[in-house]
């Protein structure tokens, strides 16, 4: 595999993503950007702590391992 | 906007310039690899994009790499969970009135003794979206987690399960422990008695301040001032009763004086010679080795020829400028961007210091060739 085209993919999807545009790969999955708000999380000593929002890659697998399918 | 199959190979097309035929053949070679090398059990990770592996249920899973994850969280880099304070026990509050103890003025001891108490449950590198921790800029959490006060929740906080855990700890750290609002209202205390303390530091300040400025004017003196123009200025005050005398040493301290210009001459020569600029930077012109780094967007317009005007606006106040155009949401967009910086951080710094409204009204991107 040539490695101008591994850094053309790498470089064209990193674009799509950060442009927020859903990247859909036949046979592979779908790669988009989704956004976290802001949440509240409880701990087991009671104290409680808020969570960032995030934009997170969010990757939607089209594909299980054989072994599972079966 | 949706990119398909196609899609990505039109752009792979055009980023390549390979045969569409090629390109295809290489992408569906690159599934098959990241397929056979998880269906192996392994990871196949693209440098700089991310890992792709098989999870335990058996799904394909996409780990980006930290690079990816902190371009695209841009706007929240930095954030940290914020620890909601508890309400207060009263046993707390009535030890809030208890003087501060003299050996421990500085409140370093308990720093230290929650330094030593380890990992608290809370695992606070889970939420770090990227390697960003200095770059606070454009945080709306700024105003809740100052630093210096999440430090101390974090720290408090281990104090309490230190507390919790070993009961029998010594008397110190219990009360260090027992209430991470005690802790903050001795750090008000400590605050408070500095703040008292404030005038007698600034007046030493002040002295301090005087001394050393007397101290460097007499070096800048000493520097200066040729021994010859010391014994010129030792004949003038000598010799100020015949004016005569006086006009030649005044004559004669001239020379001297264009002498020294002239020393200095080469000197500012050497400062004022246009050096070349760095790679990174907010002002001057565009540095092509500082286009592998960041920039940030002041401006995203839908009309070329008027964010060409900004551009030329920005650029003639002095700022590095660049315009490139984006496809977003299938429409291109045109953004008006200042500066090169090597760093999303760095980036962000220099934008918190932009003049209102661009201060508030950017957004950090990585410059593309």
């Amino acid at each position: 595999m040539k490695s101008k085209f591994i850094n053309a993919f790498k470089d064209v999807l990193r674009e799509q993503i950060l442009d927020k545009n859903t990247v859909h790969l036949d046979g592979l999955g779908q790669f988009e950007v989704v956004h976290k708000k802001q949440t509240q999380k409880k701990y087991e000593n009671g104290r409680v702590a808020m969570i960032p929002p995030a934009d997170v890659v969010e990757f939607k697998s089209e594909i299980r391992k054989a072994d599972e399918d079966k | 906007m949706k990119i398909n199959k196609e899609k990505l190979i039109e752009l792979l097309v055009e980023k390549t310039e390979m045969e569409k035929a090629e390109v295809e053949s290489q992408l569906n070679e690159l599934i098959k690899r990241i397929t056979d090398a998880a269906e192996r059990g392994k990871a196949l990770e693209i440098k700089g994009f991310g890992l792709f592996y098989f999870d335990e249920s058996g799904n394909l899973k996409f780990d980006p790499a930290d690079e990816l994850k902190t371009e695209v969280n841009f706007k929240y880099a930095g954030m940290k969970p914020v620890e909601l304070k508890p309400p207060r026990d009263t046993s707390a509050a009535n030890k809030e009135d208890e003087p501060v103890s003299d050996d421990d003025v500085f409140g370093i001891e308990d720093e230290l003794i929650a330094e030593e108490e380890g990992k608290g449950e809370i695992n606070f590198d889970e939420f770090d979206h990227g390697n960003i921790d200095d770059s606070d800029d454009e945080n709306p959490f700024e105003a809740l987690m100052d630093d210096d006060e999440s430090e101390v929740e974090k720290k408090a906080e281990k104090e309490v399960k230190k507390a919790g855990t070993a009961p029998k700890a010594s008397s110190k750290k219990k009360s260090a422990a027992k209430d991470p609002a005690k802790k903050a209202s001795k750090k008000k205390k400590k605050s408070s008695s500095t703040s008292q303390k404030d005038p007698v530091m600034m007046v030493v300040f002040i002295l301090l301040g005087v001394v050393v400025l007397a101290g460097g004017y007499f070096i800048i003196n000493d520097n200066f001032s040729t021994p010859e123009q010391q014994g010129n200025a030792e004949m003038q005050i000598q010799q100020e009763e015949p004016p005569a005398v006086a006009e030649q040493d005044l004559t004669a301290v001239e020379p001297e004086a264009e002498d020294e210009v002239e020393e200095l001459e080469p000197v500012e020569e050497t400062t004022t010679e246009a050096p070349a600029l760095p790679t990174y930077g907010l002002y001057g012109d565009i540095v092509e080795s500082g286009n592998n780094g960041y920039t940030i967007v002041l401006h995203s317009l839908r009309s070329e020829s008027h964010a060409n005007e900004i551009a030329g606006e920005l650029k003639d106040e002095g700022y590095r400028t660049m315009v490139t155009g984006r496809t977003v949401d299938g429409r291109t967009v045109y953004r008006v961007s200042v500066g090169q910086f090597p760093s999303i951080p760095e980036s962000q710094a220099e934008a918190a210091e932009l003049p209102a409204p661009y201060n508030e009204q950017n957004f950090i991107q990585r410059i593309r060739n």
